[in-house]
């Protein structure tokens, strides 16, 4: 017993001194978080559709015809003069025409526009019906007038532009990036190919990316996120233990039981969890604000913290 | 190990190591979106479920662009194939909307510089042309329109006697005056179109519409020519209503409108939804 009261003193004393030596070591929280849309994509007006027929009567589409069909040239312009005839009458309709002017082996190309409205379509068929061809012209060069026009007359998801070609390019420039760019404007396009051979851009054309229709669509930037102490005796909230930004490196705090409360709008609380010493806690959080019902999960992880969570998290 | 065996084996293992371009492309996260893209397939749970939750706003987001952009929507239904490849409907929304369609007439193949047939040509355009023909702007009377008015006798759209296509009920509706030569063709070409939609035929009544709208442009200042415009847009719209095409059918039945301010469809004697529609259009005139 005399021994124990000498003892015990050394004890607790060396206990004492240990813990002002090294400090438990903290507990590590990492917060990330996958959004979904900030809003939602209002509807647009439906509005009638612009079309715009580029139509290729150069010389490569005049071939000497077989066995008594058309050539390229007479069978795209039959087969525009039947669009033509067959649209509504107060369609917004016009043409780009490559091949009938006259003057020089590579002409700029002509622009048909209906001279009244309605009936326009009917009228510009019969135009159509008696042009003949007489020079090479580039298809490049159309397209890119065509991209103009749809440029400057927005909204461009109204245009559609239907293409009669060879998609040769004997007059320079490149017709899939003539294409590309009228797509990029959000047009839709019909290329009807009368050449042998498809360029190979025509089946990967494609655009990445979101539209920019749609961009309501982006998530909002990751939240930014404090730690509460776990309540206690019936407060709301306790002590604010320390605050960070979702998707950034971890923050080091003193373990026990915590709330982490994310700067969402509405604020998402999750928790009690507990932040152990020592441990690297993950919590992931997916957060849907745009939709009707608001759509919210978590999830946990836990890892022996490493030295360097230590030293700087 | 050979320098030039050992360049071939890198240059070989560069490119197996290469992402594929059109994949990797199309298939890149979007701004904001966690990379690499999960799918709704991914062994994370929650990636996997945020994969989900984002598909189904794509998929609202894509409904509500497809009327107004498809070319927008397009690019939205394809992301959201990245998301979930599994989907049979997201393809078959890609394929409708996308906004670059190649059209090949078959030519004489394997011959060099062969040119395509002309019925090749007319068979690549069909599809095109069916889908133009509903691009329908807002009617609006228009100095041509105008010259019908004003030759229009004060004659309706006769009133055909079955449900489809629809029956003209008021005002009251004298017997059209007999075709004039001129008229006899155009006369003959709605008969043709109004027998298709009796067989269910909506597609081909609406080629011949077509057609007897291009004569109509020929005869428009003829006697009698307004009564014609008017079943010829009354026609339009029935076949259209009957092919679900609800804002062509609006459109037409406008025009139709816009020919005789007072027609009236008789509700015993045609199709409810016909009726319907083209109430909506006369409600919605100014």
């Amino acid at each position: 017993m005399r021994a124990l009261r000498i003892v015990a003193p050394l004890v607790g004393g060396f206990a004492l001194a240990s813990a002002c030596a090294s400090p438990p070591p903290p507990a590590w929280l990492e917060v990330s978080m996958l959004r979904g849309a900030a809003g939602q994509v209002e509807s647009l007006e439906s509005r009638p559709e612009r079309l715009r027929l580029v139509l290729d009567l150069t010389a490569s589409m005049g071939a000497a015809s077989t066995a008594g069909e058309p050539s390229p040239a007479e069978a795209a312009r039959a087969a525009a003069v039947r669009v033509l005839e067959g649209l509504p009458p107060e369609t917004d309709v016009s043409l780009q025409v490559l091949g009938i002017a006259t003057g020089r082996a590579c002409a700029p190309p002509v622009r048909l526009s209906a001279p009244e409205r309605p009936w326009g379509s009917q009228l510009l068929a019969r135009s159509v019906a008696a042009l003949e061809p007489r020079s090479e012209g580039s298809l490049s060069q159309a397209l890119r007038e065509v991209r103009q026009d749809v440029h400057e007359a927005a909204p461009a998801s109204r245009w559609r532009v239907v293409v009669l070609s060879d998609l040769r390019s004997d007059c320079g420039g490149d017709p899939c990036a003539g294409l590309t760019g009228l797509l990029e404007l959000g047009a839709r396009v019909d290329v009807v190919d009368l050449g042998d051979e498809p360029p190979a851009c025509l089946a990967e054309m494609e655009l990445p990316g979101p539209p920019s229709e749609a961009a309501a669509l982006a998530p909002p930037p990751p939240p930014r996120f404090r730690v509460e102490a776990a309540p206690k005796g019936g407060r709301e909230a306790g002590p604010e233990l320390a605050r960070g930004v979702a998707g950034e490196a971890p923050v080091g705090l003193a373990a026990g039981r915590a709330v982490v409360v994310l700067e969402t709008d509405p604020v998402f609380r999750i928790g009690p969890l507990d932040l152990e010493p020592g441990t690297l806690t993950t919590v992931r959080a997916l957060d849907f604000p745009a939709q009707e019902t608001s759509w919210r999960a978590w999830a946990l992880s836990r890892r022996p913290a490493g030295p360097e969570r230590g030293t700087k998290p | 190990m050979r320098p030039t065996t050992a360049l071939a084996l890198m240059l070989a293992l560069a490119v197996w190591l290469a992402p594929l371009p059109g994949r990797a492309q199309t298939c890149a996260p979007w701004p904001g979106e966690p990379s690499p893209l999960p799918t709704t397939a991914s062994a994370d749970a929650l990636a996997a479920q945020w994969a989900q939750q984002r598909v189904h706003e794509l998929v609202a987001a894509a409904e509500r662009l497809e009327a107004a952009a498809p070319s927008a929507a397009h690019r939205v239904w394809r992301h959201a194939a990245c998301l979930d490849p599994e989907r049979a409907d997201l393809a078959a929304a890609i394929a409708r909307t996308r906004p670059l369609r190649v059209h090949r007439p078959e030519p004489v193949r394997g011959r060099i510089s062969a040119p395509p047939r002309a019925a090749s040509v007319e068979a690549a355009l069909a599809p095109i042309r069916a889908s133009l023909i509903v691009v329908a702007g807002r009617p609006a009377p228009a100095p041509a329109e105008a010259a019908l008015e004003a030759s229009r006798p004060s004659a309706s759209a006769p009133a055909p006697p079955t449900p489809e296509p629809p029956a003209v009920s008021s005002p009251p509706t004298p017997e059209p005056t007999p075709s004039e030569p001129p008229l006899a063709a155009l006369d003959g070409r709605l008969d043709e179109a109004e027998t298709l939609i009796r067989s269910a035929r909506f597609e081909e009544a609406l080629q011949a519409l077509g057609t007897a709208r291009v004569d109509l442009v020929d005869l428009r200042a003829e006697n009698g020519a307004a009564a014609r415009h008017a079943r010829l847009e009354l026609l339009t719209g029935t076949a259209e209503v009957a092919l679900g095409r609800e804002n062509e059918a609006q459109a037409s039945f406008a025009r139709a409108l816009a020919v005789d301010p007072g027609l009236r469809l008789d509700p015993a004697t045609t199709s409810p939804k016909v009726v319907r529609t083209f109430e909506r259009a006369r409600e919605k005139r100014p």
